[in-house]
């Protein structure tokens, strides 16, 4: 019943179908389409002319994370100009299920242990580039 | 027997501090901080500062105590007493040295990426100011050693957030953390990890044009990196990912308390 | 302000300086007033340039006075330097002690003394007495000339007596009575029995937030053309005090006429959004009602898949037929979605543990609800004083950044359980408890229990996100040896373990299960005990599985003042322990908001419920022991002694425990007329309780008629930990029933 249910919960920037089929090849340019479906999700890592259009739905799911059903990402390419060339929803069937490398990077002063995190901080990095004898000046007219 | 009338000097404390000379104080100062013992030290240079505040010994003295606040860990002392000896004596002989000890100062602030990440902005600022200041002196060079290894964090801490994401399967959300740590922080070693997450994302959302493409710029730029391994065992099945050096469940466990 | 410096001689601008030279200048060295100049050895006299140095060397406010001269080639520079603090004093301040003054003046010792510094420190004492109503305080800060030109800085304070308020009286209120409307306002008429509270002094801010108060109390009963056209306050004639006189101006009461919605919005129609109405036609009007519809429109739209909404009520009056018509248009939002969630201020908790909390992510729609409903998560987590969030703009018009910060609180408690119970005797606990290890969000717990008659360990671990799922896990062992001689005529020992888990099935829904094992020994019975007691001797094995199904609805876990939560809890006892039986409890507890009605948030009734019943299956010899059974008093029934009420054995006085229960409070909280910085609350209950179900048998009394206790208690949040005082009386109560007045606890054990 409905008590147990839990609520779907809209992720990302959900493009409207019907929005969505007024643009054709051509037309648009960038700024048209910025202004129908809003700023897009992510740009091409190292092509700002491929814009992306993410969205899911979530729902909590006891005892695990929550499912992502309805997953939609719509890929759109511009040429130079800013005009829209191409555009795609990507199938289901395109999408894989990668599952996360272990492995991270260390980053300096989190490899601390539950004692360290006790007591030590990060840990004294150089006196200060100062032994004492070298004491700055050490005293007037030196 | 005599009248011991207690002269005995031994007994009688050194002649009190205010009466001794700024040099004598400031060398018992500069003696109690070989022997580490900065309470003392701090004690030494304050009444020097105090009882004669128009020597020349008395700026020394005021940077010398910073120093001692600084050994004790009471970094927000110390940057009080440095702020005021920059603003006093700008022109002073040993002004780089009191930026440098006001950014190291910040810089022990600093805790791991996990944690608010506010102490690592400010420290990164008050270094890049030492660079700018002192291009050449040898405070600069460590300062931006230093700056690398702040950086670093900020890095770190876009990644957890990254990850946090991508575990949950909220791309979009990890796309952006991921995006800044290859925009704003390539000179850091977090990249290579940042692209090959992207690479993950964009095969799982399944555009895999878009993760071919920065599994290539990830092997470009990265060419024996482990993590190109990883990103090329996706793209190329057959392929073998990088050894996980993951250590076992238990050994984390271990390390993690000892 | 310091004299102005003469700029240099207006000579001609020709010829180059060769030297700089400073005079007059004691602590600061001649290099630095240089480092300052604008002019250089080697550049040309340029009295514009020179007049520019002048400026500088006056705005690092060292200097009292600079003068620029020249002598032939050279530049003369002449300071007189602005002294150095020595020391700084208050004198005349009794109500504010030195340590609360001193923050607020910047001026310290070592610093440099400028006039305008020390008039700026002056108007911050002021306002800070200003700020504590007392706004007849004079400061006049005097400089004490020391040698080698520093100064000792005296602020000679005149405190003056608070301004207070002597009556409230009320002009132009026909349906309300001014001691009704005096509830209302914040301020308070100065009385003998409120020594200490600050509400009784005159404050012109407060007279604003009492027109605003005023104000709403109409509009929520009615009267929508109401406002309050003044708030004055003349000083009396012999100048005790304020008089402080609000002139009402009511208008008719409305009543609501015609209810609309009109959706604009392409995928939700009005009819969806129609089910969540609550305001019908013919009600009452409600200006408060009417904001929360919006509210409540706005998520019901947002659930429904139009993430940006704007609900605009209009309301049309109809004067002569006293009606109001409401209607309310939802239309298209203006679209904008989370960029970043910035998470600041967390020293101790991690990133993670705050984040998972949110129940929107970057990249989503921006949703007033879910920010709010984030926030309330966050601090439910119980680690922050604080925690605030609010939206920034962000790169482009159509994104926001969240920017949360929070305070952090110190988690770890230590907690000192007290009490005096007539039958155990005085009983201290001493607790530990760390609510967020290391920051990353575990709960552990250690407490011991020493008491004459009760000794008792148990250690608890709870993660409530393990491996970040939506999963909570936690662990509990304990050692329990307690001496019942007095009461039960029998020691019992009990030792063993507890696995928990717990999840959420939605925002209000959340279910956790539990399996216990324990071990229970019941020895050195004495032949005297009643021989139900005797029957227990031995070891028993107990395998329970148990199961709690919550349903909540209140606005905040820590301290609910609004909504109600229900739980349902059932226990399985058997599956190859010794003793078999089926416990199910049902509870809830409803708070009544009083805000709505007396406006002030700190009133709250709580009424809660509960009904309990087992059962034993599997024979005899499997049935449930008399530690498995419900007790009543004590916790559960206030003003009874613990297991005071309840079947007994009338020969030996021993409470044997029942196996159906039902208990209702209803409790009072209000708060007291002190400063609410103390953090005292005061609360007055009823509680009713009965207990029965033990098969008939000679010389035991069962009677499930209804006891019932009343009293008063106290909670402080004292800087260690929550005190709780109880002080109850038994009203109905049987003759063998036991009782207990005072009970009291300090830390959360209570």
């Amino acid at each position: 019943c409905s008590v147990f249910e839990a609520p779907p919960v809209q992720r990302g920037n959900r493009a409207d179908p019907e929005l969505l089929a007024q643009l054709t090849p051509g037309v648009q340019t960038q700024a048209d389409v910025q202004a129908l479906l809003g700023s897009p999700t992510a740009t091409g890592t190292f092509d700002r002319n491929m814009w992306y259009y993410i969205s899911s739905v979530t729902r909590m799911r006891p005892a695990s994370h929550f499912t992502v059903e309805d997953r939609r990402v719509i890929a759109m390419r511009f040429d130079e100009g800013g005009t829209l060339r191409d555009i795609r929803e990507v199938g289901q069937d395109d999408m894989r299920s990668v599952d996360m490398v272990g492995r991270t990077t260390p980053v300096p002063g989190t490899e601390r242990t539950v004692l360290q995190a006790l007591f030590g901080n990060i840990g004294r990095v150089g006196a200060g580039g100062l032994g004492s004898e070298t004491a700055p000046g050490g005293g007037p007219g030196r | 027997c005599s009248q011991w009338d207690g002269k005995d000097t031994s007994l009688r404390p050194r002649a009190p501090l205010a009466e001794q000379t700024p040099e004598s104080l400031y060398a018992a100062g500069i003696e109690s901080l070989r022997q580490e013992r900065y309470v003392q030290a701090i004690e030494y240079f304050d009444t020097v500062e105090r009882e004669h505040p128009y020597s020349t010994w008395a700026t020394s003295a005021k940077l010398m105590s910073a120093y001692s606040d600084y050994m004790r860990n009471r970094y927000t002392e110390a940057i009080g007493a440095l702020d005021r000896f920059i603003q006093l004596h700008p022109a002073h002989r040993d002004i780089a040295y009191a930026y440098y000890l006001r950014a190291l100062s910040y810089y022990e602030q600093i805790v791991d990426a996990e944690r608010d990440q506010r102490g690592t902005e400010i420290a990164m600022a008050r270094l890049q100011e030492v660079i700018n200041r002192f291009p050449e002196s040898s405070y600069a060079r460590d300062a931006r050693l230093k700056m690398d290894l702040a950086r670093d964090h900020l890095a770190g801490r876009e990644m957890n957030i990254g990850r946090f994401y991508q575990s949950r399967g909220l791309y979009s959300a990890a796309i952006g953390r991921f995006r800044r740590v290859v925009e704003e922080f390539q000179t850091t070693n977090h990249t290579p990890e940042a692209l090959h997450r992207l690479t993950e994302i964009y095969l799982a959302l399944g555009l895999t044009e878009e993760a071919r493409r920065t599994a290539s710029v990830l092997g470009h730029n990265y060419p024996g990196n482990p993590w190109y391994q990883d990103s090329y065992a996706l793209l190329v099945d057959g392929a073998q990912p990088a050894a996980q050096d993951r250590p076992g469940i238990l050994r984390r466990a271990w390390n993690s308390v000892f | 302000q310091p004299r102005r410096g003469a700029a240099a001689a207006a000579q001609p601008a020709n010829g180059v300086i060769r030297q700089i030279d400073v005079e007059g200048n004691q602590r600061i060295e001649a290099d630095t007033v240089r480092s300052y100049m604008l002019v250089q050895p080697g550049d040309a006299f340029d009295s514009d340039r020179l007049d520019r140095s002048l400026r500088t060397l006056f705005a690092t406010g060292l200097f009292r006075d600079v003068q620029i001269g020249r002598q032939g080639d050279r530049v003369v520079v002449r300071v007189q330097e602005n002294p150095i603090v020595n020391q700084v004093a208050f004198e005349g301040n009794s109500k504010l002690s030195d340590d609360t003054l001193r923050p607020e003046v910047q001026l310290r010792p070592r610093a440099v003394f400028t006039p305008a510094a020390a008039q700026a420190d002056r108007q911050r004492l002021l306002e800070l007495y200003a700020r504590r109503g007392r706004f007849a305080a004079r400061v006049e800060p005097k400089v004490i000339e020391r040698d080698q030109n520093r100064v000792d800085l005296v602020f000679e304070i005149t405190e003056g007596d608070a301004a207070l308020i002597s009556r409230i009286n009320f002009v132009g209120n026909e349906n309300f009575s001014d001691s009704r409307l005096k509830e209302i306002v914040s301020s308070r008429e100065a009385a003998w029995y409120r020594p200490f509270s600050s509400s009784d002094t005159y404050e012109p801010e407060r007279l604003n937030f009492d027109r605003e108060l005023l104000r709403r109390y109409y509009q929520r009963q009615g009267y929508a053309d109401a406002n309050v056209t003044g708030a004055t306050a003349e000083l009396a004639p012999d100048r005790s005090g304020f008089f402080v006189t609000y002139t009402v101006n009511e208008g008719p009461r409305y009543s609501v006429g015609k209810v609309e919605i009109t959706s604009a919005l392409r995928n939700v129609t009005a009819e969806r959004l129609q089910r969540v109405m609550e305001i019908s036609p013919g009600d009452r009007y409600d200006g408060d009602a009417v904001e929360r519809m919006v509210q409540t429109l706005t998520d019901e739209a947002n659930l429904a898949g139009a993430p940006f909404v704007e609900v605009e009520p209009r309301v049309t009056r109809d004067r002569q037929g006293r009606k109001v018509d409401l209607v309310f248009e939802v239309k298209e939002g203006q679209r904008v979605y989370v960029n970043r969630i910035d998470i600041t201020g967390n020293t101790r908790t991690q990133d993670r543990v705050i984040r998972r909390e949110f129940r929107i992510a970057e990249g989503d729609a921006f949703n007033a609800a879910q920010v709010r409903r984030s926030r309330q998560r966050i601090r439910d987590l119980g680690y922050f004083q604080d925690v605030q969030i609010n939206p920034v703009p962000g790169a482009t018009p159509d994104q926001v950044n969240l920017n949360t910060n929070v305070a952090e609180r110190a988690t770890g408690e230590i907690s000192i359980g007290g009490g005096y119970s007539t039958d155990a005797g005085a009983l201290a606990d001493l607790g530990l408890r760390e609510r967020n290890i290391l920051g990353t969000g575990i709960d552990a717990r250690v407490n011991t229990t020493l008491a004459q008659r009760r000794s008792q360990v148990d250690l608890s671990v709870t993660d409530p996100s393990f491996m970040d799922r939506n999963l909570a896990v936690g662990v509990d062992l304990f050692y329990v040896v307690r001496d019942l001689t007095d009461y039960s005529g029998y020691e019992e020992r009990r030792a063993g373990f507890s696995l928990r888990a717990g999840y959420e099935f939605n925002e209000r829904l959340r279910q956790s299960w539990s399996y216990t094992l324990s071990r229970r020994n019941v020895f050195n019975v004495l032949d005297d005990a009643s021989i139900y007691i005797q029957e227990q001797k031995g070891v028993t094995v107990l395998s329970q599985v148990g199961q709690t199904l919550t349903y909540d609805t209140r606005d905040s876990r820590l301290d609910p003042r609004d909504g109600y939560v229900l739980r349902l809890g059932t226990d399985l006892a058997g599956l190859g322990g010794d003793v078999n039986y089926l416990r199910t409890r049902l509870d809830g507890t409803y708070y009544v908001p009083f805000e709505r009605l007396l406006g002030d948030p700190d009133y709250v009734l709580a009424i809660s419920a509960g009904v309990g019943h087992m059962f034993s299956y599997g024979g005899r010899d499997k049935d449930e022991r008399i530690i498995d059974r419900f007790f009543l008093g004590g916790e559960n029934l206030r003003g009874f002694a613990v297991a005071g009420a309840g079947p007994r054995d009338t020969s030996t006085q021993d409470a044997l425990g029942g196996r159906t229960i039902w208990t209702q409070t209803t409790e009072m909280r209000f708060p007291l007329p002190v400063p609410s910085e103390l953090g005292l609350l005061g609360r007055a209950f009823v509680d009713v309780g009965s207990l029965t179900g033990i098969d008939s048998a000679p010389n035991i009394v069962d009677d499930s008629s209804p006891r019932v206790g009343a009293g008063v208690g106290i909670s402080w949040r004292s800087p260690f930990g929550l005190i709780n005082i109880d002080l109850a009386q038994a009203l109905v109560k049987k003759s063998y029933d036991e009782t207990q007045v005072f009970r009291f606890g300090f830390g959360t054990r209570f």
